[in-house]
This record gives structure tokens, sequence and C-alpha cells, in this order.
């Protein structure tokens, strides 16, 4: 049975393409390590549940607790 | 007659009243300062660029403007360094990094030219970790400034010269900058101060980005006064940053007043005093120690909740590094060989994640906002450690050490609140132990206050690392 939290070569080879990324097979390996380090934080973060909550403006300089709506 | 040693050990406070009296003179303190530096600096590492040139040349222009009555304030004629991330108009300005080697700025950044208003003489541009990220690394090829209190030890990063230079008394005052706890961490873990105003409250232009919407600036230094009034100076809004906020500046000297008598500080304890084999018991009883200070000293302390910290963490770095690879991006791609090999990495990391993930870290931290809004309501302040774990020494430390840890700081990068790490002891080990306490956005005053109070009871300035000189 294959680990959960590895990420296929091919299927890592797709992300560095996008980023227009040229490696050695070692730095392909690496980074493919590091980022299979992130991914279980990265499902966690979109396991939260939200609903409908949107961006909004998330760094309002003036942002004020007592108006902020929750 | 006070001795080299002693002038580089003032603070800034104490040489401010030396300097309007005339009992000191600026060309004298910043030849102690120059010369402290090239004996010390070797070893240390805090500094990238020296400026001697120039740091006489202002501190003879600041004595004569005092010595004819033009008395600017308390930082005129005080000698202080900037993270080499900041511009400095003809001064050579690197981030740290081989890409940006040979860059000469055209313009002051806007904190720059304040501080410079303001009177202070420029020592130097300061050692950081390679643009504001990652740790010291070899392969960058630049200065690793190393820890004061055990040179074995890093002093934390990325503003690391920022805070081994005050520690040891190579500046009197520095600015160091803060993405995810680059101005808490050093100082915490240099036993000297650290703030980060409120998101907004001090101008980022002309300083290096490494994420827009997370990045602050502010001052690192050996006591809150001397915080206070470096932030005085350079806090307030600039129409050159577009995220620069109106919000009037308080008058921060009012703030310095020992009395938490009734003060609410908040406590997330599930968070920051967590089981969790990866916080650090010596740290968590030293801050302890420190909350229990604050409440003999008439503080009321209040366990909160605020359940979305568990997932700052993992929102702090989507947010921050896919910013970090956007700015990054021609360059990495074009000649990654000029990144040193920790950069390189963690930016190449940052152009992994999708719209989707940046777009539900930021959506996270918009959650956690609104989770801190109800708390901020019923509290003044909130305390926990500055760093879950003492410093690292250098041959423990790697591309991902920071990461294997929680971080305590990130989460007001996210929130934009203010942040203050004021020194709270030592473990058995000898190494410095900061306390964290972060306030209500534009209450500056309030984090001032408590960590004032709490400071001048502990009085932890009193003491120096040893076997420096």
């Amino acid at each position: 049975m294959s680990d959960p939290t590895e990420l296929p070569m091919e299927e890592f080879g797709v992300l560095c393409a996008r980023a227009g990324f040229v490696l050695t097979d070692e730095e392909a390996r690496d980074l493919k390590g590091m980022w299979e380090r992130v991914l279980p934080d990265l499902a966690a973060l979109h396991a939260v549940d939200l609903g409908e909550g949107d961006l909004a403006v998330s760094f309002e300089p003036s942002w004020d607790p007592d108006t902020e709506a929750l | 007659m006070v001795d080299a040693t002693d002038l580089c050990y003032l603070s800034i406070g104490e040489a401010a009243e030396l300097l309007r009296e005339g009992e000191l003179s600026p060309v004298e303190l910043t030849r102690a300062f120059l010369d402290r530096i090239e004996h010390l600096d070797a070893t240390l590492q805090a500094y990238i660029t020296l400026m001697p040139e120039r740091a006489m040349s202002d501190a003879r222009k600041a004595e004569a403007e005092i010595l004819r009555g033009d008395y600017r304030g308390p930082l005129h004629g005080i000698p202080i360094a900037l993270k080499d991330l900041y511009d400095t108009k003809g001064v050579r300005t690197t981030g740290s990094s081989k890409v940006l080697a040979d860059r000469v700025p055209d313009v002051d950044a806007t904190t720059t030219s304040r501080l410079a208003a303001a009177g202070t003489v420029l020592l130097g541009k300061l050692a950081m970790h390679e643009f504001a990220l990652g740790g010291p690394d070899p392969s960058n090829g630049f200065p690793m400034a190393r820890n004061p209190w055990n040179l074995d030890y890093i002093p934390g990063g990325s503003s690391s010269g920022s805070g081994a230079s005050v520690a040891a008394g190579l500046a009197m005052g520095t600015l160091g900058s803060c993405t995810g706890g680059s101005i808490r961490g050093p100082a915490s873990h240099c036993s000297v101060v650290g703030i980060k105003a409120t998101y907004g409250r001090v101008s980022r232009f002309g300083v290096l980005p490494l994420s827009w919407t997370l990045d602050h600036a502010g001052p690192l230094t050996w006591t809150v006064e001397d915080a206070a009034l470096m932030l005085q100076a350079i806090a307030g809004y600039d129409p050159l940053d577009p995220t620069s906020s109106r919000a009037p500046v308080s008058d921060y000297s009012e703030s310095l007043v020992e009395d938490i008598a009734g003060m609410t500080v908040g406590v997330p304890r599930h968070f920051f005093f967590a089981a969790d084999e990866s916080i650090d018991n010596d740290v968590l009883a030293t801050v302890e120690a420190a909350l229990g200070t604050l409440e003999e000293l008439g503080a009321v302390l209040v366990d909160v909740e605020i359940p979305m910290l568990a997932h700052a963490g993992a929102a702090q770095q989507t947010i921050m590094l896919s910013e970090a690879f956007a700015y990054h991006r021609t360059n990495l791609l074009a000649r990654p060989e000029e990144f040193g090999d920790m950069v390189r990495a963690r930016f190449r990391m940052g152009g992994l994640y999708s719209g989707a993930d940046y777009v539900q870290a930021q959506r996270v931290r918009k959650a956690l906002k609104s989770e801190f809004a109800p708390v901020l309501q019923n509290v003044d302040v909130i305390a926990s450690p500055t760093m879950s774990n003492p410093p690292t020494r250098f041959d423990g430390t790697s591309t991902w050490t920071t990461t294997r840890t929680p971080s305590f700081t990130g989460p007001y990068n996210l929130t934009g609140m203010p942040a203050i790490s004021v020194p709270c002891g030592f473990t058995p080990a000898g190494l410095p132990v900061g306390l964290q306490i972060a306030g209500k956005p534009f209450d500056e005053p309030s984090v001032f206050r408590a960590a004032y109070t709490y400071e001048q009871s502990a009085r932890l300035f009193e003491r120096r690392p040893a076997g420096l000189d």
C-alpha cells in the first residue's frame, strides 16, 4: 500500500512545470520531500469550514475590533 | 569619566539625557561604538556594511547642532544601525543576497529618512537572513550574526544583526523587519526589546518586501523606553506606502508608567502553553513566572480561547511563501544559483501553492481576526512566550528548523495587531527567553505600559552578555 502523504513524481512534476522550475533530479527529490511535509497542514487548512465566509479585506490598516463584523 | 564599554551599554534614554545636557558628545559616543564594532564584530558578525565616515560626519553635525541649541529630541546624536533591507541612498542595500550584492538605492526608505531627521547617527547596515527568510546560511556568502549570550547559538532571525548588535552594545537601537516574527524572535533570543506596531503604523516604503500583506517594520532596543522613542520617530502616515494608516499617532512616552493595576491580560493557554513536545518546558516555566509577576503587579490574568490559532502557522506560511515567490519569481527562475540554498528552496516552495491555497489561507486569516475581535473587547492585552523554544545551535539549524516548531509570533502578523517582546529570563542553560505582549490595533500605548511595568520590575536590562570584551 502506498504512503498517503507521498505525492507521485509525475504529479509533482506538473506543479514544478507550472511554477516554471527547471530542476536537477536531486533538487526535485529534495523539493518534493519538503512539499510533502507541508501537505498535511495544507489539507487541514482546506478542511476548515468557513461556510460562506469571504476573503474580505483581511489587511485593512484601520481595522477596529469594536466595529469588525464577527 | 565613563569608560568606552559603559558608553556603549547606555540606553538611548540615558544617553539622550547626557547629550542634551552637553555632558556627552555625539562624536565621543560614536567613536566608542565604532571602536567597539572594530574590536568585536569579527566575532559577532552583526554588520554587513560599516559606515565609519558617514557616522562620524553625522556625529559632528549632531554635535554642532546641539551646541548651538538646535536639539532635535531624544534620538539626536544616538548611534543606530539598520537591517540591510532598509534602503539607504547611495549606500549598498543587499538583503543579504548575492542577487542584490551591488544594489545601491537612489532614495532612502521613509523610516531611514525619519530617523535621520530625528538626528540619529547611522553606523551601518546589519546582517540578516537572506531576503528576511530562512536561517543562517553559509552558502549565501554574507556574515552570519552570532548570539552575544553564547556564540555557538543563533541570535534568531531574520533580523539577526539587529538583535545581536543591540545586545552586544554595537548599536543603541536598530530597525528590523517582521513577516512572521523577525523582530520579536531576535529580541527574545538576544534578551532585548523588539516591537512591531500595528500593520499600517510604520511605513514600509523603501524596505525590501518579503510578503506585502504580512511585512512590518520596527525597532529593536535595550529597553522599552528606547523602543518607544524609536517607534515615535518612525510611526505615522506615509503617502508612499499604500498600506499606511492615517490614524493619529499616540505620544508613546506617556505610556511609560509603572501601572498595570486592574489591567486585564488574556492568556490563550490552549495554544501557547499546550502540552506539545515541540514547545520547550524551560521557556514555558520562565514565562509562567513572568505571568505571575504581572499578576503580582496588579494585572488580572484571564484564560481566553482562540481556536483558529491552530491553523495560523499553515496560513502564515502559505501567504508568506506565495507572496515571496510572486516578488522573487523572475530572479529565481533566471538565476537561481545566486540565491542561498535555504532561501532558494523555500522560495521554490512558494511557487507550488495554488491560487486556492492562497485564498483559503487568507480566509482563515480573516476568521482568525474575527475570533480575536471579541476577545480584544474583554482584555487589554494578550500575553504569551515570544518563542516556543530557546535559540538553537548553529550546527543544529537547517532550512526547516523554524517550521518544525510552533510559531508564537506569526499570528500577530496575520492579524496586524501590535506586539512586543520584552526579556523575561533565561533557561537553565543561560539562553534568553522573551515575554510577548500583544494589543488591540493601534493600542501600542497599552502594550508599552504592560511591557514597561514588567521590565521595571524584572530589571533584566541590568544584565549584559558576559565574556565579550
